[in-house]
């Protein structure tokens, strides 16, 4: 710790040298993401009908749809990714390498196309769409393809994740908590589980953020019906079409509802690494 | 092996980018997305005719276009799907000269060409049935919203036929082209859209059912030069052209009508 005290040692982070060859580029970064966000913002806060805008029904219904839908797409991938996630972080089997790839797919198809090959697996025409209206389920158009597009898109984010953070748990661990009398599941919930929960609540943060951001597979598979699937993006460029104005408004408070979202979780995690672990 | 995949993919990416010949004008057409099937087969004929020319082509709903040309955008041509957006986008002082009038179209509802569920008008209040409409705002969903409200007017019809009609609404396409191929993908039943529209289906075909003269009404499509374009003298030929003989019988091929 003499180190710090100093100032830091030549070529050591918090060094001068550092400043300059971090520093630089993290500012210009800032403005890089900071100046469109100004803007969006001034010009946002400027519009006459900006509080006006806020009222109207069908910014009501695509805040409360996209919420809706966003939480349940981000518990189903809880549910279903953890073990799946914990899975794959603790087997090896040959193909595994292409198990890890086809999950990680979602993330580099263009949502556009995620939401095409939706269409073609369940829309009416699709492979197994018939079967499914024979029973009486349709999907397009409805707030289940919402959900079902934000999981798509949305759940590699936080498998990945949660995997990277079962690996880093040591199998050491688990094997003591068992021998100590613990059963398998209750080695999980409070053994490995907590070790990883940090990966896991960083992966679900950003599975949330793709699943609320989520536009071109939505519109595909989805629509766009104000009440029912018509999501806070997909309501930005529909308002577009008649006015600069309400669209700014619409995308003032999207940013400023994930910026609280994401400095709420943030600050939650602290505060329990603080606390506990 | 990676950073040479990656200098050689940039360079052709730069190569591909900066492959203007020489002499040769751009011209930069922003147009409806109703339009997009004539308009490219009128900017070839259109370069055919110039030598020199070489036009890009943008398409949209026309509302979008036009909050992107008031926002800035770079364009020489601006053609729109109704009058409405033309003349906000005179009001905005983007226009060079006022916009003339070179092509008229209908809408009707279309239906996947096997489809059997819908015969005439009535049929859209069935129950049940998916319907797509363009979205309000947009030339295509003002001009629907027109023909709602006529129809709701109308003894034969009126509002609660109007309202069985909205409830079978699935989703409202941005332009007309995203309304149609809702259809086209065979999730929805029917949309209202543009007659033109039925035969830029190739994927699967469409057909047109009427909507009743009096009831469906016209739309007109006005283009004009765009304030500070960076080749006034050809975007104004590109205006004629629209207008010329060759111009009307391309867009007479593709079911567009004079004005």
């Amino acid at each position: 710790m003499e180190r710090s005290k100093q100032g830091g040692v030549r070529g050591a982070p918090g060094s001068a040298g550092w400043l300059a060859v971090g520093g630089l580029p993290t500012a210009l970064f800032i403005l890089f993401i900071g100046l469109p966000l100004l803007a969006l913002f001034i010009r946002g806060f400027g519009q006459d009908g900006f509080w006006a805008s806020l009222g109207q029904d069908t910014v009501l219904d695509a805040l409360r749809l996209s919420f809706i839908t966003s939480l349940i797409a981000v518990a189903v991938v809880a549910v279903v990714g953890t073990p799946m996630a914990y899975f794959l972080a603790r087997s090896r089997f040959k193909g595994r390498g292409l198990l890890d790839a086809l999950i990680e797919l979602p993330i580099v198809v263009p949502p556009v196309v995620a939401g095409l090959a939706m269409l073609m697996a369940f829309g009416r025409n699709g492979l197994i769409g018939g079967a499914l209206d024979s029973i009486g389920v349709s999907l397009p158009f409805t707030m289940t393809a919402v959900i079902f597009a934000q999981i798509f898109v949305g759940a590699p984010f936080y498998i990945r994740s949660a995997k990277l953070g079962f690996e880093a748990v040591d199998p050491g661990l688990e094997e003591i908590a068992q021998t100590l009398g613990r059963s398998p599941l209750q080695t999980f919930f409070r053994v490995t589980m907590p070790l990883a929960s940090r990966a896991m609540i960083g992966g679900l943060v950003l599975c949330w953020a793709r699943a609320i951001s989520e536009f071109g597979a939505t519109i595909m598979f989805a629509g766009n019906l104000p009440g029912r699937t018509q999501t806070m993006p997909l309501a930005i460029l529909s308002a577009l079409e008649s006015d600069l104005g309400s669209a700014l408004a619409l995308s003032v408070i999207l940013v400023l509802i994930s910026l609280a979202v994401l400095v709420a979780v943030r600050l939650a995690l602290r505060r329990s690494w603080e606390l506990g672990t | 092996m990676l950073l040479a995949t990656v200098v050689l993919l940039l360079t052709l990416l730069l190569s591909a980018c900066g492959g203007s010949g020489v002499g040769e004008q751009r011209l930069t057409v922003f147009a409806a997305s109703s339009l997009t099937d004539v308009f490219t087969d009128l900017a070839e004929a259109f370069e055919e005719s110039q030598g020199d020319a070489r036009i890009i082509l943008n398409f949209a709903a026309t509302s979008t276009l036009r909050v992107q040309l008031e926002q800035g955008a770079r364009a020489d041509v601006f053609a729109s799907a109704d009058e409405v957006q033309m003349r906000l986008a005179q009001e905005a002082g983007l226009l060079d000269g006022g916009p003339v009038l070179f092509a008229a179209n209908r809408l009707a509802i279309l239906v996947p060409v096997e489809s059997e569920k819908i015969a005439t008008l009535q049929d859209l209040g069935e129950p049940g049935l998916k319907l797509v409409l363009g979205a309000p705002q947009t030339p295509i969903g003002t001009y629907t919203e027109g023909i709602l409200e006529r129809i709701a007017a109308d003894s034969d019809y009126g509002p609660e036929f109007v309202q069985r009609v909205r409830d079978n609404v699935v989703s409202f396409g941005l332009n007309a082209r995203q309304a149609v191929a809702a259809v086209q993908l065979g999730e929805a039943d029917a949309a209202i859209a543009y007659v033109t529209d039925a035969r830029a289906g190739k994927a699967i075909g469409l057909r047109a059912v009427p909507l009743p003269s009096e009831l469906a009404g016209i739309a007109l499509y006005p283009v004009a030069v765009i304030d500070g374009s960076s080749a006034p003298a050809l975007a104004q030929r590109f205006l004629d052209f629209l207008r010329s003989e060759k111009g009307v019988e391309v867009l007479e091929k593709h079911g567009f009508g004079r004005p």
